[in-house]
């Protein structure tokens, strides 16, 4: 009944401390629990990021090809004499990135967006005529069931034997714009909305548009991202479509609408249910050892990368002493993919052709700017400020590492806030178990005869055990959290502060006094702990007053006066 | 004697000169773009029209290969041509302006290629 009753008692206490976290979660004063999840993400992403993609299957797929202010003034050797270039130009990119692999990539992303509104069209029809050509658009385009949404539409491409290219679009719930020269773009390749979200990365997304605004917004039933468009494409060039019954469905459906079986407006099929939570983008630290190759060949130098040596230890020994936040350091990480600027394809110099197979033939080709003075940057906890291709490269590899199983935002899909308080209930209650159990033992040495006190060989091990356990309880947690249950990890800095700071307040008394009873004994311990008693009685000032009260002048006691005053003073009753 | 003089020392400093600008040995696509020496498009050469080793006589600013071709001097893409000895500087640019924290700011950009290049600049 006892143990029943202290048991209770544990409970309780852990309840209303979790109680109190989740209230403090839910609150989020300030945004400081929201800063505070995301950073432990981030610092997770730093120590781990070594770890990431150790087979390189992503890697040896995806290549990302760039331009930036220096590759724009190297291209006016080339007639890139404005910017944006002209259509021709921009095509002639692409074209070079079709055919100079020897073999055409398996799909092409284009994280430029074509509005129409950045100047003069000269070229469209040179341009629009390409991207026809290489999609084989003539054989598709007229089938109404291939454009029933975009996953059946690059299905239709790789039927029909063409490279899928998918061009970045603006969201229509962002920029609700739909121009003609995107609505012919949408007539020949895909169109994905590149605009991400600031903490998770959408694969899938639905709008709640009425029809006919859908229609006037090329909205076809939902819309994918750039990274999804991209894997679709993928897993779609595989035979077994990475065993994914969706993949498998939207291949037969493209079957059905070219063989014009399918007439009239058939249904995109559902692709919520293995992706439709966001992504919790993992970042890789390991480059490419192509790109290192590259880079070298290229520039005369070795690539300025970290190098690979720095595992998980040193990246935990870094993050635990403050030494190296995302992007910093002597030498930085390098993109995850295999990069190239298209102004050093251009020129050639250091280049092999088998280099330029490596970078494009039958990989997935992602073409993006890195424009200083643009926006599209994100911050990597990895890599510091990144550009927003190589985001969406480096959700593509997760896709292609992890496919359905991809690392979920948890903040998305349940109460993290309750998983974190039900951890910390758990840690508090066997916090105070141990506390309890310690004062058993206290009882027992003194049962047995013994001094009052608990020798080192008992407390130690136990208080030990009691921070070592919450410790990893949480390492343990958000380890499973990430690899089985696909979950960004929880909250593990503010999870193992609580518990700790917990624990510290539940052993405020126990902890120093087990200590200081093992060590008295030395004469330097005694002096020092008279000279803190000392300072701690001088520095209590919760009883002082800020001007001294003047006495009352004292009445002459009588026997009963005397008795009373005793009784009613509390430092007197404690004496 | 000084006639057979200069004309040994032409003979002997002509294949140097030529060399010193490295040749294109290779045309890699059917059909090559030109451009002028400002870098504007003067149209499509066929891989047949071009007599190899074409000597380089002048490289452009982005790395443009200049050859002979019809007693004018036109530039190709690197991208679409095989070349040798081609003496470039290798100078990347933009790595020492990678800040902190721009993780991605021009990593591989530069001029001249570790394979074509005489003096590394470090």
């Amino acid at each position: 009944m006892l143990i029943a009753g202290r048991l209770f008692k544990a409970l309780l206490v852990s309840l209303l401390l979790a109680l109190s976290a989740y209230g403090v979660a839910k609150l989020d004063l300030f945004g400081l629990e929201s800063s505070s999840d995301r950073l432990a993400d981030q610092v997770y992403q730093r120590i781990t990021a070594a770890d990431y993609g150790r087979d390189r299957r992503g890697q040896q797929a995806i290549s990302v090809v760039y331009l930036d202010e220096a590759s724009m003034q190297a291209m006016r050797s080339f007639g890139w004499n404005r910017f944006p270039p002209t259509y021709d130009q921009q095509w002639t990119m692409l074209d070079d990135l079709m055919t100079v692999g020897g073999e055409p990539p398996a799909a092409l992303y284009v994280d430029f967006v074509y509005t129409g509104q950045g100047g003069p069209g000269e070229g469209f029809p040179t341009f629009l005529a390409g991207v026809a050509a290489a999609t084989h658009a003539k054989a598709w385009a007229g089938a109404p069931g291939c454009h029933v949404g975009p996953l059946v539409k690059i299905a239709c491409v790789l039927a029909a034997g063409g490279t899928p290219i998918i061009f970045a679009k603006p969201s229509p719930t962002d920029v609700p714009l739909y121009t003609d020269i995107q609505h012919r773009l949408d007539g020949i390749a895909v169109l994905a909305p590149a605009v991400v979200g600031e903490h998770a990365y959408p694969l899938v997304t639905h709008y709640d548009f009425p029809p006919q605004t859908a229609a006037s917004l090329g909205v076809h039933g939902f819309d994918v991202s750039p990274a999804m468009a991209m894997y679709a494409a993928w897993c779609l060039r595989r035979a077994d479509a990475c065993g994914e019954a969706l993949f498998k469905q939207v291949r037969g459906q493209a079957r059905a609408a070219l063989s014009a079986r399918a007439i009239g407006a058939a249904v995109a099929p559902a692709a919520d249910a293995a992706f439709g939570a966001p992504m919790d983008v993992v970042w890789g630290s390991r480059p490419d050892p192509d790109y290192l190759a590259m880079t070298a060949a290229v520039t005369g130098r070795p690539a300025p990368c970290r190098g690979e040596g720095a595992g998980w230890r040193q990246r935990l020994m870094e993050q635990l002493a403050g030494l190296r936040g995302p992007g910093t350091g002597t030498r930085q990480e390098c993109p995850y993919a295999l990069t190239l600027g298209y102004d050093r394809m251009v020129a050639g110099l250091g280049l092999r052709s088998g280099d330029l197979k490596r970078l494009l033939a039958g990989r997935m080709v992602m073409v993006g700017g890195q424009f200083r003075a643009s926006n599209d940057w994100v911050e990597s906890p990895v890599h510091g400020q990144a550009p927003g291709v190589q985001y969406h490269a480096m959700a593509l590899d997760n896709l292609i590492e992890d496919g359905a199983d991809y690392r979920r935002n948890a903040a998305m899909l349940l109460d993290s806030d309750l998983l974190k308080s039900l951890l910390v209930a758990a840690l508090a209650f066997c916090g105070v178990l141990g506390v309890m159990l310690r004062n058993n033992l206290l009882d027992q040495a003194v049962a047995k005869g013994a001094e009052a006190r608990l020798s080192a060989k008992v407390y130690c091990p136990l208080y030990a055990m009691m921070f070592a356990t919450s410790i990893t309880v949480v390492i343990v947690a958000t380890w499973v959290g990430v690899t089985y249950a696909h979950r960004a990890p929880i909250n593990w800095i503010g999870i193992s502060f609580c518990a700790l700071g917990f624990l510290f307040y539940a052993t405020r008394q126990t902890l120093p006094a087990d200590i200081i009873g093992s060590v008295e004994h030395l004469p330097t311990v005694r002096r020092t702990l008279a000279l803190a008693r000392l300072a701690r009685r001088w520095l209590k000032f919760e009883e002082d007053r800020l001007v001294a009260p003047r006495r009352p002048r004292p009445s002459p006691p009588t026997s009963a006066t005397a008795t009373a005053t005793a009784k009613e003073t509390p430092g007197h009753a404690e004496i | 004697m000084l006639r057979s003089s200069l004309v040994l020392t032409a003979l002997l400093l002509v294949p140097g000169l030529a060399a010193a600008g490295g040749s294109v040995t290779k045309a890699l696509r059917p059909q090559l773009r030109t451009f002028d020496d400002k870098g504007q498009p003067t149209g499509v050469l066929t891989a047949s029209e071009i007599k190899l080793p074409a000597p380089i006589v002048v490289m452009g600013v982005g790395g443009s290969v200049g050859i002979r071709q019809g007693g004018k001097v036109v530039f190709l893409r690197g991208l679409d041509v095989q070349t040798t000895g081609v003496n470039a500087a290798c100078a990347p640019v933009q790595s020492s302006a990678r800040a902190s924290g721009t993780a991605y700011a021009a990593t591989n950009m530069g001029l001249g290629g570790a394979s074509d290049c005489k003096k590394p600049s470090r």
